[in-house]
């Protein structure tokens, strides 16, 4: 019978892994946050007795990590930020040539949006949150879940459009 | 209205191109190294609440932490409360045995002593003599001569 940890791992594991990487947009980082949320998990087993849902409740712990990791490295995440993103592989591999190209386009708009904005797009479209869900798991308030949501989208599809109108047209 | 349906249309179509991109699997490595490395830090942790050097004690000290633990704080509150009895009782004790002390020291002497005491006054009431005079007084020194009469025996010699 597997613990309590590994239930978490194995239910909220890739959840979190998804959203740091497209948070950090650094697979090391990634690991550090990933592995700092479940030592707090192993040293406060009680932590999620007062969530009402575990997924809100990790992701939000996983956003406060790594916003604290960020800070801390500082000036080399900016760069990070500017010359590193494009090697990253936030989309897993496809044999379709024109959805491999989407899909590197697309890890590359979404590095080119503000970190906020990054996180809202993600949590509503790859981790299925409600826009109420997102403002209290990133502690913002509706409205402007909402608001970044929208421009977000907005860029990626701007950024997106000829890559995806042509998909469309294939199929 | 039907451009904005057509865009809200095209919107939603979008966010489903989008929503039907896979993110990336976490690597399968990783589940193995990060729950071992929660339960090592669970694991320090205990060790730190409850040290080696417990373990390492006197048989002695083992035995007074056993008999702590099973015999004083499962009922802690009663032990508690039997020690302030015990403590009212010593503090009223000490008082009390304080009280008596200067009950002592203030009642008569032995009747040797007063015996012994009744001796000296009697003493000095004899020294004093019949004029009640208390105190003795120096042999009279004789009162200087004239010239004339140290002459005179001078004279004599």
């Amino acid at each position: 019978m597997p613990s309590e940890l590994e239930r978490l791992y194995d239910e909220h594991a890739q959840a979190l892994f998804a959203f740091l990487l497209n948070f950090t947009r650094d697979e090391s980082d990634t690991r550090d946050v990933l592995q700092e949320i479940f030592i707090k998990l192993a040293r406060q087993p009680d932590l999620l007795t007062s969530a009402r849902d575990e997924r809100p409740f990790l992701l939000r712990l996983a956003h406060n990590a790594a916003i604290d990791l960020m800070r801390r490295r500082g000036t080399r995440a900016k760069h990070h930020e500017q010359f590193g993103a494009e090697q990253l592989a936030a989309f897993a591999p496809t044999d379709d040539p024109d959805e491999a190209a989407f899909r590197t386009e697309l890890a590359t708009a979404l590095c080119d949006l503000p970190a906020d904005q990054r996180a809202v797009v993600h949590l509503k479209l790859w981790s299925g949150l409600t826009f109420e869900e997102i403002a209290t798991t990133l502690e913002i308030p509706l409205n402007t879940a909402a608001s970044r949501y929208r421009y977000g989208l907005d860029k990626l599809r701007t950024r997106l459009r000829p890559l995806y109108e042509e998909i469309k047209k294939a199929e | 209205m039907m451009n904005d349906e057509t865009s809200g249309t095209n919107n939603e179509a979008f966010e489903q191109t989008l929503r039907a991109q896979n993110v990336r699997q976490i690597p399968d490595g990783w589940r193995e190294s990060i729950l071992r490395a929660a339960q090592n830090a669970s694991d320090e942790d205990c060790a730190q609440m409850h040290p080696t050097a417990i373990r390492e004690c006197p048989l002695s000290f083992q035995m007074i932490l056993k008999l702590w633990h099973e015999l004083i704080l499962p009922a802690r509150r009663y032990w508690a409360g039997l020690a302030t009895i015990w403590v009212s009782i010593v503090i009223l004790n000490v008082s009390l045995s304080d009280d008596s002390h200067a009950t002592i020291a203030t009642t008569l002497p032995p009747s040797e002593l007063l015996m012994a005491y009744q001796q000296q006054q009697q003493l000095l009431a004899e020294l004093n003599g019949p004029t009640g005079q208390a105190a003795v007084k120096p042999p009279k020194q004789p009162a200087p001569r004239s010239r004339s009469e140290r002459h005179n025996d001078i004279s004599t010699v």
